[in-house]
């Protein structure tokens, strides 16, 4: 069965998953508000559960399955709970204010991790296809070599010829690009946009310099399109790690939150 | 900054500190020396002087390396020594008493135990008060005091030994005083062949693969003595585990060992220029001799064009040119000539056997359906397609990975470098990742730096200690406590697998030894094989993006693949 095939019926599922809740709480409870205090614990209980894979993470000596099986469940638990939501609060914009906190709250948990997914599975490949990949870690070094080799070339480019052109437009136009990580939206999306910048600006100099010149700016331009390269690799991992600093805030929050709501119902209903 | 006066110091660690048995005694080895087979590896001692310092010289040598690499051990009647099929780093020399031969034995008859895991409640413990500072150590672990071992499995009987000799093809070979058996997988770094068990009140002397090594070195006597059972023995045990010579009567197949060539190509340090290939046959050359692999890896080829493309890769067990052997028996022409060529990857141990021997000694004995079937001509594939199939196995063999039954694959196309496979191996390991998530890659394809748990760890080769050495399930792995960080075994590995390390004690300090130098251990994946949840970075990855995998099974990489 290939993927494609697997996760439609992964979908179906969860759909009808979805539906045969509705029908089965509809069939059990008597009045809306037993419907809908029936589905905010079940829809606690998926919060629950859809935390518990932080917490698989840090315990995996347990023998209590692989990460990936919990992941694949937490994928679809999630979207599950989103039709939950929706079925639970019965309109698209809550009424109180704690509620809408508490909206809000699950609403960023469930679509940052819904980014999360789709960014896990579409930038390992253009990582793949754009290579060569570098450790997120050792992008710092590389960009410092690539910095060194480039000044190196420049100075004996200098030296040999005693014409500063390389120089000028190192100082003026190459020097800010290389020392720190640039064009982090482009690279989000994966666009070409600054190789080609780069291809242009060398190009536009190319025809100023002296043969000798010439053969230091090829090298350059290599260099330029490999620190363009360690840009994407830091660019598209640095999404594809910090959506989770936005993702594991706001499902601890919405845990809380749905906590201090079920005291409150309990209390005051 | 901390003055260097209140640092933890040690002894450094050095070979011998931990003996194999605290219960040596000088005078037990004093009188196993004066017992075949030591007794004949001291040189007699002669009446010139300088002789006689030299026999001193041996005995001494013999008498240290029994002292410490060697421990006595006393069997009942009926008790195992060793099992087939588990891996063993040791041999043994009968003292007093016999043993028996056994092949194939029933595995729920020999009484195995599970592999030691920590409970989880350690696990817990461990998590929980994983140090802060990289590989920490509490300096009173080293303590040389004391045995490093303990003889696992005590007082394993097997059951029902009639029936189990009953079920034995041949009679079983008994062995007695002054003989030696385990050698074969302690040399070889192997799985044992055959199941010892003592036919009666039986003392083994057990010794270490180092020390069986020194030994060898020390006489050349002995040298060759072991030399010659262990040839022949680990002939007898390949033969008898290909289906080929299972159905041979004994008479046929001691001939075949009587006859058999044994056939070393390519160099035997491979691991120093990995890329080596050498041509062991060429395509066309007279086939006179059928070739079965010991032990390395040999890739078959085929003329094409101007050049030849790999059609397959051969390892330890596969045959080669049975096809056109058993053509020529039948009385085909076309059997005459190898139809392939094949060429060493780096260091080949092959066995040959010679056309008129197999003619006289195999293939009459094989049935007639299983002559056609071996003899039917193997229709040859289209080359480009074949190249095209073969591209990441040859990735594979080219850089030698080839060798690994755990490498740790990562597809580039799901892992997201999120990391967890490194903090998940940390967490097991008082928060030392045991592997580097980087490596070579091919197209999607990245084999990490981490221990591949290698069919031949050339790694164990050198260790002066046995630190590094095979666990009971297989994997390899370091002994903390005896590694003296002699670097031996990360020199050797051919991957750079293995990372040497200063060690600290828990409040961070460098742990030195009396010159003020800082300790080294050896350090490296050692597949989590006391967690019970093996191994930890496979079962960490949530986007199914790592798997350890042996890479001869190709079927399965590209199942996964997919």
């Amino acid at each position: 069965m290939n993927q494609t095939l697997k996760r439609s019926l992964k979908l179906l599922v969860t759909a009808a998953a979805l539906i045969l809740v509705y029908f089965v709480l509809r069939h059990l409870t008597r009045s809306d508000f037993q419907f809908n205090y029936a589905l905010g614990w079940l829809l606690f209980g998926c919060l629950l559960f859809l935390v518990c894979f932080n917490w698989r993470k840090k315990l995996n000596f347990l023998p209590i399955g692989k990460a990936a099986t919990w992941a694949q469940i937490h994928y679809y638990l999630g979207l599950l709970t989103l039709g939950l939501m929706f079925l639970h609060i019965e309109t698209l914009w809550p009424n109180g204010w704690f509620e809408r906190l508490l909206f809000v709250s699950l609403s960023i948990s469930l679509l940052s991790g819904l980014m999360g997914l789709l960014v896990s599975r579409i930038y390992p490949p253009i990582l793949v296809k754009r290579g060569p990949q570098v450790l997120y870690e050792r992008i710092p070094r590389y960009r410092r070599e690539v910095r060194q080799q480039v000044e190196d070339l420049l100075t004996e480019t200098v030296r040999v010829t005693k014409r500063t052109s390389l120089a000028d437009f190192y100082e003026a136009k190459l020097e800010p690009f290389l020392l720190s990580q640039q064009n982090f939206i482009h690279h989000a999306f994966d666009s070409a946009a600054p190789a080609h910048y780069w291809r242009r600006e060398f190009q536009a100099i190319r025809s100023y310099l002296s043969e000798g010149e010439q053969k230091s700016l090829d090298q350059i331009e290599q260099l330029t399109q490999r620190k363009v390269n360690l840009d994407l690799n830091a660019s598209l991992y640095q999404i594809m790690r910090y959506w989770l600093f936005v993702h594991i805030p706001f499902s601890y929050l919405t845990l809380f939150l749905a906590i201090t709501h079920g005291i409150q119902i309990e209390q005051f209903s | 900054m901390t003055d260097v006066n209140t640092r933890t110091q040690i002894k450094r660690p050095k070979k011998w500190d931990h003996a194999f048995s605290a219960d040596m005694a000088p005078e037990q080895v004093d009188a196993l020396l004066k017992r075949e087979p030591f007794a004949s590896m001291i040189p007699p001692a002669p009446e010139s002087g300088a002789d006689d310092a030299k026999a001193e010289k041996v005995r001494v040598k013999i008498r240290d390396i029994l002292l410490n690499e060697s421990r006595l051990l006393n069997f009942d009647k009926d008790e195992i020594v060793v099992r087939q099929g588990d891996y063993g780093a040791t041999a043994y020399f009968i003292v007093s008493g016999n043993v028996s031969v056994l092949f194939n034995v029933d595995k729920s008859m020999l009484g195995r135990g599970q592999a030691t895991k920590k409970s989880l409640w350690s696990h817990f413990k461990r998590v929980l008060g994983n140090p802060d500072t990289p590989e920490a150590r509490d300096p009173e672990q080293y303590d040389p005091a004391g045995a490093t071992e303990d003889r696992l499995q005590q007082g394993v009987f097997l059951q029902d030994v009639p029936r189990v000799i009953a079920a034995q093809k041949d009679d079983p070979d008994e062995m007695g005083p002054g003989e030696i058996f385990g050698e074969i997988g302690a040399l070889s770094r192997s799985i044992r062949s055959a199941t010892i068990i003592a036919t009666r009140e039986t003392q083994l002397l057990e010794i270490k693969w180092q020390g069986l090594r020194d030994l060898i070195q020390v006489s050349k006597s002995f040298r060759e003595s072991v030399d010659k059972v262990y040839r022949e023995r680990s002939l007898r045990s390949l033969l008898l585990s290909l289906d080929l010579f299972q159905k041979l009567p004994e008479s046929a197949l001691q001939a075949l060992v009587d006859g058999a060539e044994f056939v070393s190509v390519g160099k035997r340090d491979w691991n120093t220029n990995a890329q080596d290939t050498t041509p062991i046959v060429n395509e066309g050359d007279y086939a006179s001799a059928l070739l079965i692999l010991r032990s390395g890896f040999a890739k078959k080829t085929k003329a094409y064009g101007h050049s030849e493309y790999t059609t397959s890769y051969l390892s330890k067990g596969d045959v080669f040119g049975l096809e056109e052997m058993l053509r020529a028996y039948q009385g085909d022409d076309s059997g005459n000539s190898y139809r392939h060529g094949i060429a060493a990857l780096g260091y080949t141990d092959m066995i040959s056997l010679p056309g008129s021997l197999c003619d006289r000694h195999l293939f009459p004995h094989l049935e007639a359906a299983a002559l056609d079937a071996h003899a039917q001509e193997s229709t040859p594939g289209d080359p480009l397609e074949d190249t095209k199939k073969n591209q990441l196995m040859d990735f594979f063999v080219d850089e030698r990975f080839i060798n690994g039954t755990e490498t740790m694959l990562i597809n580039l196309d799901r892992c997201t470098g999120c990391d967890d496979c490194v903090r998940a191996c940390a967490s097991n390991h008082d928060n030392n990742p045991r592997f580097i998530r980087h490596g070579k890659q091919f197209e999607n394809i990245m084999v990490a730096n981490a221990c591949m748990h290698c069919a031949d760890p050339v790694c164990m080769i050198g260790c002066p200690t046995g630190a590094i050495h095979r666990s009971e399930n297989g994997q390899v792995v370091i002994n903390d406590n005896t590694c003296i960080g002699c670097q031996t075994c990360a020199n050797s590995c051919p991957y750079d697998n293995i990372r040497m390390v200063e060690i600290r004690d828990r409040k961070g300090e460098y742990i030195l030894d009396e010159q003020m130098r800082p300790i080294n251990k050896a350090t490296k994946c050692d597949l989590c094989y006391d967690n019970p949840v093996a191994p930890a970075c496979q079962n960490a990855c949530p986007h199914d993006a790592l798997r350890r995998v042996n890479l001869a099974d190709e079927e399965a990489i590209k199942d996964w693949l997919k």
